[in-house]
């Protein structure tokens, strides 16, 4: 805590902190007390005491930290599936919050003194006290409203363990988002784009706007009933809608994960939670930034909505923009020395954060951009060990940042100091939610599924309805500001839907899976996965099986990305990747004739050595699978063993498909290589090399 | 209790409050880009210097080290932002009278209904008043001094001590603890003695500006005592230098951070009841607190590097997320008791790396020091851009030419007063003599760093203080700059044997070999008793390696003994895996050279598995062999000649580690 208040820029670096407040002037207030003697002493101990106090405070937290993993372990070790350590850490936090709240006597001793002096221009930033000719100085923090004056008066110790909420933003949200855009597995992320991006964009406005009406219709109910103590417009429940449209399956994905579930459904619910947090955050601010004209205060004002609209569009691009060529910077010769290349990785990151905060742009958008991008391209330049060390560092600070998230939450449950528990608000927004959910997956999957030959099935559909729990986004959106009525009350709201989407669906995850039939669907893949799974006995069936699937596979995906993907495909794979990485064919070869010299120029030479080495999406993809689990053992090193044999087979279809690949058109080029890839996602599944004819 | 923490003050306001609100809330947003934009100042500057030392490391330019460099990079944004930037600001001073009668953790200001909480961030001198309205700009970029000492020291200090070479630091042990203790107490008193002698001389030249004690002198010999000879360091592995002269320096750089950072606050906490006079009671407290507040930090850092994961194996992330926190826990733990995190926490990695390093699984281990190391870069770094940026952002300087040519003088009588006569006492009772040589090396290499900044810049509320610190300021840059310059240089200038591993001739394997008995006897019967035990005791019950616990303790303690040993010691039985703690050293040599690949190759290479040569043998004669195998190989890394060795098997037999080259 130690971090959140002397340490205080420890965390947020000063900046967060001015940013954390409302109505500040940037002036000066110069109070000058007249004064009793003697009071540095008492100052300095005090000082002394407050800082132990935090070092306590934090340590708290850690402890925390440090059990959940502990009983992580434990289960992991004993295989318990049906608590994921996010829902432990929660669990911990409310242990430890009922503690702090009902365990620990309050001792404050406040000595209440009310000098009367008159301020003409508001609060100002800081204050500087003049106490018999010494200075002392004061930063504001924050407004509080005057019902809490009492808890402050009261609860020394609750208020301490509570953050600035700029934290979660600023500290703890950048690394779960670029890891989770780092580690997005491209393969299936691309042939899924489309859909992806259907569910994230459109989907999520949707949700947003159908819980924001329901959630009127509630208000307007409870005002009606009389249980409404203080305003809430319609801009407040639009923005709750925004808020808890944010979706962060990471309990279910670590599930998926675990047992191995089908790489489509993982690739658009992954796809689909990791760009509507962005959306979601840009919704919510742009909602925010809706102010209608003075006059009709929160009513629909059409200039106003279009701009509303076009800061969305704004900032979304912006950060996009930000993130996207912040990402595709290079490092092409740091290749030696893998500490700097770590480094320089870690601060490029974090100055695409800092970059599009400073120009205005929402930092976590465009560290998420930034993250998909350097998977996408850096990656490819890093040397192996670099690649594995920023891995593994982005895969702690995430672990740490998440975990650390959901154990607050659950301390905040019982700490926070202002909660407004309204049933009817509460069980109207858990409706509102399964609505929005519904609106969101039903009608635009039954619209992809015009347009996609390989169709989302109604058990994925339902599947990924259930899937749709709350988590770390909708948490700090809701934190984020609690001065009023209508924000307090959201924010309870979006704490109880976060527990109970985590402990409910994330617990039910494994029996919704099987009552669904996609262990069913999946049992298709079991099967294939004999080689994998020795404990399967339904040898008989492989073959036809493997015919039917090879056959439908391959042909379906072959259409399935849209002219556009294969268009940005192959500019991609011609163009960007040899510009920007050592990977791919050299640019001589891409480009036309009479551009030779500038393409010359622009390939790097490890291109021409090792013209095509595509394995190295390939090898991260694997990578990720093993990062994201870090669970069951057996079945991470069977997926280790799984994916180098499937490695080799891709290795060899792989350099076969290149060699001829060089020559030959870039549609054929995508064709083959999807195929290559299908022809390796079977041959990993079923261990049997089989003849492939179009390639050989 | 009568002391208030919270005060109500309240304020009437009256004004356009919905106007105000959207003018503010613009503000906000302002101000907050204007943040942003200074970490990314920061960010940039890193940056910028990592690509610069690639550069360097590139072209195998050795005169300028990183942090050199950073500290270049920092000193012209720190003129840029001094001179180039001008923020025009609006200054609202409303002066107004209120009755409190002391300064409160927490303001409460009530603005026409509003409540806003003020918490207090410290004194400021009258002074300053000025300059805080003045500049917000250089404000901004200033860091609160707690950051050092909090968030970026620990990972320092941590990584220095998770890299202790360890092996040649427990033969050394004793030269080291008294360079460090004994030499670091010397060299304070002699600096704080030197420097109140310049200070009354100022007086009488009438160039003292403010009251300047005595107790601000030993206090500014204590903290120019921590030295940090990161530079030198680096460039030693990089030439690799003389293995045991690698390890008096680094040795005696990490524990004196510790002994100064406690002296200092000893000193601080030393307040006689007259005014600055000598007082015994008041000395003697001072005295206990430094010795109560480093046991306690001992006590507490080993205790906590001590506790074992034994089962985690499996799950790396969680081993590393764990081996993170258990260390950041150390730190917060020492800091609610009252004792100093920092040290702590040099002990806890100094422990970790001994016991629980072992308990990792090799993924793990790569991880944390991965991790540990990256860290360690980033704030290092970070401090040292942020030094030559305070050069010039910092407000309230005070350079006194006089002073500041004192107190180089005393900088460096003080360590001549600590390095000459303790290797002189050293040699007396060392076989292994230290040379003349290494003695002006090691006078050489006392460059100050960030232990030193970061103590100074604490505190500089007053004009003693403000005057230490700039003065501590420029005696950072002078020995980064010149001394660590130089290190080439005065390395071929006293002769001292550079580049061990590749160009020696076989006159000096043999003379390496003769030296190999006095090492036997060099390392003191305390220290053979402390291995003992170690090895027979605490390793087999902390770690998973060394001999098993039933084949150590008598045959009374059998069923106990079982318990206790692990079931993987028992598997290990017939190899002890010691070469763990070659690992260790090894890697460590890789992180902190990570410079020519070549070079620090070859010692990965060296070190490969000396493991089955350990098997079953008594004790003490383990410990010979185990020094002497470690001389061996000495000479191997040395000649590159493979030697008919008697006593332990060659250890190069694994061709995966000659690979690794």
């Amino acid at each position: 805590m130690d971090a959140l208040r002397r340490g205080a820029p420890t965390a947020r670096w000063r900046w967060t902190a001015t940013a954390a407040l409302k109505d500040t002037l940037p002036a000066w207030l110069l109070l000058s007390a007249a004064a009793g003697l003697r009071a540095e002493d008492g100052t300095e101990k005090e000082a002394e005491e407050s800082h132990r106090q935090d070092s306590v405070n934090l340590l708290t937290f850690i402890l925390l930290l440090t059990l959940t993993i502990l009983t992580i372990w434990l289960f992991k070790h004993r295989r318990v599936r049906f608590v994921h350590e996010t829902g432990l850490a929660m669990i911990y936090g409310l242990l430890v919050g009922v503690i702090l709240r009902y365990g620990i006597p309050a001792t404050s001793y406040h000595h209440k003194t009310p000098p009367s002096c008159s301020l003409m221009e508001g609060p100002v930033s800081t204050v500087l006290l003049n106490v018999s000719g010494k200075f002392f100085e004061y930063t504001l923090k924050g407004e509080i409203n005057s019902r809490e004056i009492h808890n402050v008066e009261q609860n020394d110790m609750l208020r301490k363990v509570t953050f600035d909420p700029e934290v979660f933003f600023n500290i703890l949200l950048p690394p779960i988002i670029f890891h989770a855009g780092y580690s997005l597995k491209k393969r299936d992320f691309f042939r899924n784009l489309g859909s992806i991006i259907t569910y994230a964009f459109l989907g999520t406005a949707i949700s947003c706007f159908v819980i924001g009406n329901m959630m009127y219709g509630v208000v307007k109910l409870m005002q009606v009933l009389g249980q409404l103590t203080d305003k809430f417009y319609y801009t407040d429940c639009l923005f709750f809608g925004a808020l808890i449209s944010a979706t962060d399956p990471v309990t279910v994905l670590a599930i998926f994960n675990d047992l191995d579930a089908d790489g489509d459904l993982y690739a658009l619910l992954f796809g689909e939670s990791v760009l509507n947090d962005a959306v979601a955050i840009v919704l919510s601010s742009s909602i925010m930034a809706y102010q209608p004209s003075a006059g009709n205060t929160h009513m629909f004002d059409a200039s106003a909505f279009f701009k509303s609209v076009g800061v969305f569009v704004g900032i979304f691009s912006g950060s996009f923009v930000m993130g996207a060529a912040t990402g595709v910077v290079t490092f092409t010769k740091l290749h030696c020395f893998p500490l700097l290349e770590t480094a320089l990785f870690f601060l490029m990151s974090w100055s695409t954060f800092l970059l599009a905060e400073a120009c205005g742009f929402t930092g976590v958008v465009s560290v998420l951009f930034c993250g998909i991008t350097q998977a996408h391209y850096t990656c490819n330049n890093l040397s192996a060990e670099s690649n594995q060390r920023t891995k593994q560092l982005f895969e702690v600070l995430h672990f740490l940042a998440e975990n650390f998230i959901f154990s607050y939450m659950g301390l905040a449950l019982f700490t926070f100091q202002n909660h407004i528990f309204s049933p009817i608000f509460i069980v109207g927004a858990f409706t509102a939610i399964f609505v929005g959910r519904a609106f969101n997956i039903y009608p635009l999957s039954f619209l992809l599924n015009l347009g996609r030959r390989h169709r989302i099935k109604g058990n994925f559909q339902h599947m990924m309805m259930f899937a749709g729990l709350r988590g770390a986004m909708a948490f700090a959106l809701a934190i984020r500001d609690t001065a009023t009525y209508a924000r307090q009350m959201m924010f309870t709201t979006t704490l109880l839907i976060v527990f109970f989407t985590v402990w409910v669906f994330g617990g039910g995850t494994t029996p919704m899976l099987s009552w669904l039939h996609i262990r069913g669907v999946d049992v298709l893949f079991l099967v294939f996965r004999v080689g994998v799974d020795p404990d399967q006995d339904q040898q008989p069936c492989i073959d036809s099986f493997q015919v039917l699937q090879g056959a439908e596979g391959q042909s379906t995906t072959k259409q399935e990305s849209a002219w556009l993907f294969r268009l940005w495909y192959s500019f991609d794979h011609k163009y960007l990747m040899p510009i920007l990485t050592h990977s791919g064919p050299p640019l001589t070869s891409t480009l036309p004739a009479y551009c030779g010299p500038l393409a010359s120029c622009l390939t790097s030479r490890q291109a021409y050595e090792e013209q095509l080495r595509d394995e190295d999406s390939e090898i991260f993809r694997n990578d990720a699978d093993l990062t994201f689990t870090f669970g069951d053992t057996s079945i991470t090193s069977n997926g280790a063993s799984g994916s180098a044999a499937g490695g080799d087979a891709a290795g060899g279809s792989g350099w076969s498909a290149n060699g001829k690949r060089s020559g030959s058109t870039s549609e054929e080029a995508l064709e083959r290589e999807l195929d290559s890839r299908e022809q390796e996602l079977l041959s990993r599944r079923t261990r049997l090399v089989f003849p492939i004819e179009d390639h050989i | 209790h009568g002391t208030p923490r919270t005060f109500l003050i309240s304020l009437t306001c009256f004004s356009d409050s919905a106007m105000e609100n959207m003018v503010t809330e613009k503000r906000v947003e302002e101000s907050h880009r204007q943040d942003s934009a200074d970490l990314l100042i920061f960010i940039m500057l890193l940056t910028l210097t990592i690509l610069t030392i690639w550069l360097f490391k590139h072209r195998r330019f050795r005169f300028l080290h990183e942090t050199g460099l950073a500290m270049i990079y920092g000193v012209l944004v720190g003129v840029v932002l001094r001179y180039g930037i001008h923020v025009p600001r609006d200054i609202s001073n409303v002066t107004m009278s209120c009755h409190v009668n002391a300064s409160p953790a927490t303001l409460l200001v009530n603005v026409s209904g509003k409540f806003y909480e003020y918490t207090l961030k410290g004194e400021i001198g009258a002074s300053e008043l000025n300059d805080i309205q003045d500049n917000e700009m250089l404000r901004k970029v200033t860091f609160d001094p707690e950051v050092f000492f909090n968030i970026l020291l620990p990972p320092i200090i941590f990584h220095a001590g998770y890299s202790l070479k360890r092996r040649h630091f427990f033969r050394n042990m004793g030269s080291i603890l008294a360079y460090a203790f004994l030499g670091t107490v010397v060299s304070c008193f002699v600096i704080g003695l030197l420097m109140y002698g310049c200070v009354v001389l100022m007086k009488q030249v009438g160039q003292l500006g403010g009251d300047f004690f005595f107790t601000d002198c030993l206090f500014f010999g204590a903290i120019v005592s921590a030295t940090d000879p990161v530079t030198v360091l680096a460039i030693f592995n990089e030439l690799q230098v003389d293995v045991d002269l690698y390890a008096l320096l680094f040795g005696e750089s990490v524990l004196n951070d510790a002994v100064a950072l406690i002296l200092s606050s000893s000193i601080v906490a030393y307040q006689p009841q007259g005014d600055n006079t000598f007082e015994f009671v008041a000395l003697l407290k001072s005295f206990g607190m430094f010795l109560g507040v480093f046991s306690g930090s001992f006590a507490l850092g080993v205790a906590t590097g001590v506790v074992t994961f034994t089962k985690l194996r499996d799950f790396q992330l969680l081993e590393t997320a764990l081996f993170f926190l258990m260390s950041w826990s150390t730190f917060l733990l020492a800091e609610a008791c009252g004792f100093t995190g920092v040290v702590a926490v040099l002990f806890c990695g100094i422990t970790q790396a001994h016991y629980t390093f072992n308990n990792l699984s090799p993924d793990s281990q790569d991880r944390t020091k991965q991790l540990f190391e990256l860290l360690n870069f980033l704030a290092e770094n970070f401090i040292f851009s942020y030094m030559g940026l305070t050069l010039f952002t910092f407000q309230s300087h005070v350079f006194n030419p006089m002073f500041i040519v004192g107190a180089f003088v005393a900088v460096f009588l003080g360590r001549a007063a600590n390095i000459y006569p303790l290797s002189f006492l050293l040699n007396l009772g060392r076989r292994n003599k230290i040379g003349s040589n290494f003695q002006h090396m090691m006078m050489f290499a006392g460059l100050r760093g960030a232990m030193t900044f970061a103590l100074s810049i604490r505190d500089t509320a007053t004009y003693a203080r403000q005057m230490m610190f700039s003065t501590t300021l420029l005696v950072v840059f002078f020995t980064v700059w010149v001394c660590g310059g130089g290190t080439t240089q005065m390395l071929s200038c006293q002769n001292i044997r550079v580049g061990v591993d590749s160009d020696q001739d076989n006159s000096m394997s043999i003379a390496e070999g003769s030296e190999r008995k006095t090492t036997k006897q060099e390392s003191a019967w305390l220290f053979r008793i402390w291995y003992n035990f170690d090895h027979n005791y605490l390793k087999p019950i902390l770690t998973h390696s060394g001999p098993p616990l039933t084949a150590t303790l008598p045959p009374c303690c059998g069923p106990l003994a079982r318990f206790l040993t692990s079931s993987q010691a028992f598997e290990n039985e017939c190899q002890l895996k010691d070469d763990d703690s070659d690992l260790i050293l090894t890697d460590g040599d890789i992180n902190l050279a990570y410079g020519d690949i070549t070079v620090s190759t070859d010692a990965s290479g060296s070190h490969t598995s000396g493991g089955p040569a350990f098997a079953g043998a008594a004790t003490s004669d383990d410990l010979d062999r185990e020094l002497t195998y470690g001389d061996n190989e000495l000479v191997m890394r040395g000649t590159r000649l493979v030697l008919p060795m008697d006593d332990s098997d060659p250890p190069f037999t694994d061709p995966h580690h000659r690979l690794r080259m």
